[in-house]
């Protein structure tokens, strides 16, 4: 049943990928992103970490997605891109795959199963923020206030 | 560990920010009356308080204890850490100094508290030997850093320059995180010196190997090397001149220092070796065919440079390849090489941007033609730009001249029988080719007249006094330059002895 | 049986997939969604790996999947930040195609 699971979740989240790497309409490609958004949480439910999982669709799907659909409508236009193919960019990007998938495939030490394992809950996440991450977790308020100031100077009309 | 313990440890980077915090309420308070320009007092005010702040970080950096370390690596207090945190704060402070001369920035107290973020950043970077407090680190500055690139809205460039940095350099993190991602994976830790151990202990597997290579893919576009140098010459460019001092001085310092941590105190074990005669995989062949290639991109395309920004970032791209080489040479000998080098080349960059700024508000512009005839209208400038140039082509008794020789004997003297001489030789046949173009520009100073008449003079005259001080900032830069090539021992000594 | 290597074997194609988006798509904000995924995919790794390296009580080692919220809080900073300089540009220019931007040349 897992491995149906797998194969479903995989297709769909890499089907959804190509189509949001690939469509012309910008508002289809957001979508498609949004499924394959949808698709790595499934996974992330499916691997036992549900506190990431809802992380993920609230940030990603909730967040990120709809600020996206958001620029789109704000900087909206003609969607024709005349593309003239970029084969230096086809050849590094088969390479790059090349050299993951074959170090993948040559790696025997990563195909071993799962121990049947307990699933992280989110009291233990919880107690690891506050303490063993407690440093790290602080940089990240600052560096969203950071992002955030930087923003909102960026998007500011200037008043003349 | 108690949350006290975090703070005290931590009071530097917390004062920064508070001081950031500061800064943006008085931009808030006393700004934005007018249209377009932020009001000279508030910028003052500001400038003021801003350079206050990192006077006082500095100070607390003195006074923290001499070896602390928190939370498996994430922050660390060590002499190297502390005395590289107070640099760093040295170049804010210097760049917000010579910030003040920008006028035609809007939102000057935003500007200022972005630096100020950016330095706290850094100051992460610096102080953490872990991979995830790394990344963030990495990012805040990298934030901080594409919003300074794209502040100017009144610049046609400023904003694509932004947006090619910002795209660059989010691959470059997004390659990083890959790479940390694989190596979490396979050593199950992310403390750097828990990490070499762990290498050592098995047998490389190929997807490791990648792994490390994607990390250090990151790193290396944030140092500009080639072939990841594309957007080095638009942000030098496009951005607000203090900015791309920031860039090219703070950022890499900062990354240089971190590189370095990550190959010799991570990947150690799986160094291997770039000598001509005994070439052995790892991650030492990669980055001396990486140096290799940016001290010949570098060099040959500032060549035919027009704009003294854009051959300024081409010639970073071979200083970049240059301070590799003490990372190649490896040890505490390389890296201490690698570290001085990129401090003397940092304070030399935030001063030839000093003097860009300064001739970019005087004629509008920062090509060639600009800089004709400085001589004939600041004698001053033109002195401080000739310094900073020469230093750059290494010429002694200037600071480059010393880093250049250090670093180039070091890398010598580490392989058994010199086996990283055919580096060397390109290193110094590089410095040769950039010695040519440093000397076009001083020329045009020097030698051109300046071509159209001179409207710019009285204006000129009339803000000479409230330059007073980023004046006196660039003669200070010009003569630590002279003062770190006559005397370089010092700091040598040093970093020599921080590293304990 | 899925094992580690099928879910890299998929974060891998993932993260290539975002990479040739970034590298052959010309639209802004679709190379914008394409470097998302190039994220996605680094940490679909760490929460499979996190997943499979349990210790001796057979719990997973979480440290993976505290990276994964820390990493997720820090690319939502990063989309704000994009965003905004997309749409500064866009003011500025009136355009979201990377061909438009050439000011800046060589």
């Amino acid at each position: 049943m897992n491995s149906a699971a797998f194969f479903f979740i995989a297709v769909l989240t890499l089907s959804a990928a190509v189509a949001a790497a690939c469509l012309r309409q910008l508002v289809h490609a957001a979508l498609s992103f949004a499924v394959a958004l949808v698709g790595v949480a499934a996974f992330y439910f499916l691997l036992g970490a549900e506190f990431v999982g809802l992380v993920q669709v609230f940030v990603y799907v909730g967040a990120v997605a709809v600020l996206i659909v958001f620029t789109i409508l704000l900087t909206r236009h003609g969607t024709d891109e005349n593309r003239g193919f970029n084969w230096s960019g086809v050849v590094i990007a088969l390479a790059v795959l090349a050299a993951l998938l074959w170090a993948i495939m040559r790696t025997p030490a990563l195909y071993v199963a799962a121990q049947p394992g307990v699933t992280v809950t989110v009291r233990q996440i919880g107690e690891a923020l506050m303490s063993d991450y407690v440093w790290p977790l602080q940089c990240v308020g600052l560096l969203l206030t950071a992002a955030l100031i930087g923003a909102l100077v960026l998007v500011l009309e200037e008043k003349r | 560990m108690s949350y006290l313990e975090l703070l005290r440890l931590a009071a530097p980077e917390a004062i920064v920010v508070l001081t950031a915090f500061v800064v943006l309420t008085i931009g808030l308070v006393t700004g934005r009356r007018e249209a377009g320009d932020t009001p000279a007092a508030t910028a003052g005010l500001g400038a003021l308080v801003a350079a206050l702040g990192l006077a006082i970080a500095a100070a607390t950096i003195v006074r923290l204890p001499g070896h602390a370390t928190l939370f498996h690596g994430m922050l660390v207090v060590s002499p190297l850490n502390s005395l590289f945190q107070v640099i760093v704060l040295v170049l804010a402070f210097f760049t917000v100094i010579l910030a003040r001369g920008e006028r035609l920035l809007p939102n000057k107290g935003e500007y200022l508290a972005m630096i100020l973020l950016a330095t706290v950043g850094l100051m992460l970077l610096i102080g953490s030997e872990e991979l995830l407090m790394i990344f963030i680190g990495l990012e805040l500055t990298g934030l901080s850093l594409y919003v300074m690139t794209a502040f100017d809205k009144a610049s046609q460039t400023s904003a694509e320059a932004g947006l090619k940095y910002f795209l660059f350099g989010s691959m470059a993190s997004a390659f990083t995180l890959f790479g940390l991602s694989l190596i979490y994976g396979f050593t199950g830790t992310t403390s750097l010196a828990a990490i070499g151990p762990r290498l050592a202990e098995q047998a490389l597997p190929p997807l490791l190997f990648v792994g490390i290579v994607m990390t250090l893919i990151g790193f290396l576009f944030k140092i500009a090397a080639a072939p990841f140098h594309l957007w080095a010459p638009d942000a030098y460019q496009g951005a607000p001149v203090s900015t791309a001092g920031f860039i090219a001085s703070g950022s890499k310092v900062a990354s240089f220092i971190v590189l370095g941590k990550i190959l010799l105190i991570g990947f150690g074990p799986v160094s291997g070796s770039a000598d001509w005669h005994g070439l052995i995989a790892g991650w030492t062949p990669i980055l001396a065919v990486l140096s290799a290639l940016s001290i010949l991109i570098g060099n040959l395309v500032a060549l035919v440079q027009k704009n003294v920004r854009r051959l300024l970032a081409y010639s970073a791209v071979a200083h970049g390849g240059y301070t590799l080489l003490g990372l190649i040479a490896g040890g505490r000998a390389g890296f201490s090489a690698t570290l001085f080098y990129t401090t003397i080349y940092a304070v030399t960059l935030v001063g030839a941007f000093g003097v860009v700024g300064f001739v970019r508000r005087e004629n509008g512009g920062d090509d060639l033609a600009d800089f004709a005839g400085l001589r004939a209208r600041s004698p001053l400038l033109a002195g401080c730009m000739a310094i900073f140039l020469l230093s750059l082509a290494g010429l002694p008794p200037l600071a480059g001249f010393f880093g250049k020789f250090y670093l180039f004997s070091t890398a010598l003297r580490a392989g058994a029988n010199h086996g990283l001489l055919w580096l060397v030789a390109l290193a110094l046949f590089g410095s040769l080719i950039s010695l040519y173009y440093y000397l076009i520009v001083l020329k045009v100073i020097f030698l051109d007249e300046n071509a159209q008449a001179t409207p710019a003079v009285a204006r000129y005259d009339f803000e000479m006094r409230a330059d007073y001080l980023p004046k006196m900032t660039l003669l200070v830069l010009a003569g630590a330059v002279l003062l770190l090539g006559i005397i370089p021992g010092t700091l040598v000594a040093r970093i020599l002895a921080s590293f304990g | 049986m899925v094992t580690l290597g099928d879910y890299l074997f998929v974060s891998g194609l993932l993260f290539t997939l975002g990479f040739a988006g970034v590298l052959l798509r010309r639209n802004l904000i679709i190379i914008f969604m394409s470097l998302e995924l190039m994220l996605n995919a680094a940490n679909l790794s760490l929460v499979a790996f996190s997943r499979f390296r349990t210790n001796s009580l057979g719990q997973p080692n979480y440290d993976g999947q505290v990276f994964v919220f820390f990493i997720i809080t820090v690319a939502a900073a990063e989309v704000a930040v994009g965003l905004a300089i997309i749409v500064a540009l866009y003011r500025a220019r009136r355009t979201t195609h990377v061909e438009d931007i050439n000011s800046l040349k060589f």
